[in-house]
C-alpha cells in the first residue's frame, strides 16, 4: 500500500522551479504597434536521484542495491554544475536565436523577457527556455 | 600508515581550500557599440559564512560606480558577470559581480549618440529603446 | 545471463551518459529596422575545461566578449544571445559560453 501510494503522490502534480529570468528593454511610446511573440523550446532531462528513490520503493532490496551502484556509476560521468536535470542533447539551443528573429521579419524585437525554468516529474524533467518579446512597428509604416 | 593518510588528507583539503574554486552564476550582454576606446568598470563583493547572508545590498552601488566614470555618455556593451569563489569547503565563500562597458559620449559624433530631431522615425534609431 | 545482461546495460548507458546542462539564455535589444537588411552575423564561444572544480578564474567570458567585438571592430553588435551552459563529464565539465549577435555600421 506504502509503495502504490508513493508512486501515485508524484504523478498528482509537477513541479515548476525558475531558475533564471531576465527582463530586456521596452519600447512602449504611442507611435509603435506592439505584436507579442513567443517562443519555447525545451528538451527532456533525466533526474538519476528519482530514479534510485523510486528503484528503492518499486523493487526488492538485492535489486535496488544493484540499481544504486549503476546509477552511481552513471553519476560519475555526469559530474559538473547542474541547473535541474542534464538533458543528452543541446540541439534545441541552436535555434532560439533564430526562431525568434523569424516571427518578426518587418519590425525589431523588443520588451524580451527570457526565462529559465524546469518543470519536474518523476525521473524526467522537461528544461525549457521559453522567451516572450514584442515585435514593434512603427504605426503607419 | 593511517597518520600518512590523514596528513595527505589534510594537505590536499588545504590546497583544495587556497585554491578559491571560481564559478560562474550568471552573465548577460547588453548591444556593443562602436566607440570602444573608453571602458567603464565596476565591481561589488561580499564575503560570506557559513551561508548568513541577510541581503544582497552590496550590488547596489555598481550602477553609481558605473555612471561616475561616465558623466554625460551613454554606458553599453555591458558584460555582467556573477561569480561565485569558494575559500574554504562552502564555508567561507565570497560573491563577487563585476560589470565591464564602453563609455560612449552624448556629442553627435557615436553612433548611440541620441539624435535632437523631434520627428525622428523610431525604427531608425540605433538604440530602438532610446527616449528624448 | 543476467549479470551480462546487466553488464552490457551499463556499458551502453555510460557510452551515452554524458549530460549537459543549461544555465541561462539572455537576449540583448534588437538591431534596428533599418539596419537588418546589412548587418552580418557574428558569433564567438568560449570553455573553460574543469578538474574536480579546480577553477581560479572565468576569465573564458571575457575572452568571448573580446573574440565577439574583435569579429566587428568598427560597427555595433546587437542582437545578442548568450547563451552559457555546461558539458558533464567524468570527474571534469567544460563551461562553455556563446555569444551570438549582429554586427552593423
Amino acid at each position: 500500500m506504502k509503495k502504490v501510494i508513493f508512486l501515485i503522490l508524484p504523478f498528482l502534480g509537477g513541479c515548476a522551479a525558475l531558475h533564471h529570468v531576465q527582463l530586456g528593454n521596452l519600447d512602449n511610446r504611442a507611435k509603435v504597434n506592439l505584436r507579442p511573440i513567443e517562443l519555447k523550446v525545451s528538451e527532456v532531462g533525466v533526474d538519476l536521484n528519482d530514479v534510485k528513490l523510486i528503484a528503492k520503493i518499486a523493487v526488492g532490496k538485492e535489486e535496488s542495491k544493484n540499481f544504486r551502484e549503476l546509477t552511481e556509476i552513471i553519476q560519475l560521468f555526469q559530474m559538473g554544475p547542474h541547473t535541474g536535470a542534464g538533458v543528452y542533447s543541446l540541439e534545441f539551443l541552436k535555434t532560439v536565436q533564430d526562431t525568434l528573429r523569424s516571427q518578426c521579419n518587418n519590425g525589431y524585437i523588443t520588451g524580451i523577457y527570457s526565462i529559465r525554468e524546469t518543470r519536474k516529474y518523476p525521473v524526467i524533467s522537461g528544461e525549457i527556455i521559453k522567451v516572450k518579446a514584442y515585435c514593434a512597428t512603427v504605426k503607419g509604416t | 600508515m593511517k597518520k600518512d593518510l590523514y596528513s595527505w588528507i589534510l594537505v590536499l583539503t588545504s590546497i583544495l581550500g587556497l585554491n578559491a574554486c571560481t564559478s560562474l552564476a550568471t552573465v548577460s550582454l547588453t548591444t556593443i557599440p562602436a566607440q570602444r576606446n573608453s571602458v567603464v568598470k565596476a565591481e561589488a563583493s561580499k564575503t560570506i559564512f557559513l551561508g548568513f547572508n541577510f541581503d544582497n545590498d552590496f550590488v547596489n552601488d555598481m550602477e553609481n560606480q558605473l555612471k561616475r566614470q561616465c558623466p554625460n555618455g551613454i554606458i553599453s556593451g555591458i558584460l555582467t558577470k556573477d561569480e561565485v569563489i569558494d575559500y574554504f569547503l562552502f564555508i567561507v565563500w565570497q560573491h563577487r559581480v563585476t560589470a565591464t562597458g564602453y563609455c560612449t559620449k552624448a556629442n553627435g559624433t557615436a553612433d548611440q549618440a541620441p539624435r535632437l530631431k523631434t520627428d525622428r522615425n523610431p525604427a531608425q534609431e540605433s538604440d530602438s529603446g532610446a527616449e528624448q | 545471463m543476467k549479470t551480462s545482461v546487466l553488464r552490457l546495460a551499463t556499458a551502453t548507458l555510460l557510452l551515452t551518459s554524458c549530460t549537459h546542462s543549461v544555465h541561462l539564455v539572455n537576449f540583448s535589444d534588437d538591431i534596428p529596422l533599418s539596419k537588418k537588411s546589412s548587418a552580418r552575423p557574428v558569433q564567438s564561444k568560449a570553455e573553460q575545461f574543469v578538474v574536480l572544480g579546480f577553477a581560479t578564474d572565468t576569465n573564458y567570458v571575457n575572452q568571448a566578449y573580446q573574440n565577439l567585438q574583435s569579429q566587428c571592430p568598427q560597427g555595433q553588435i546587437g542582437g545578442i544571445a548568450t547563451k552559457y551552459y555546461t558539458d558533464h563529464g567524468f570527474f571534469s565539465w567544460t563551461n562553455v559560453i556563446a555569444m551570438e549577435g549582429f554586427c552593423y555600421n
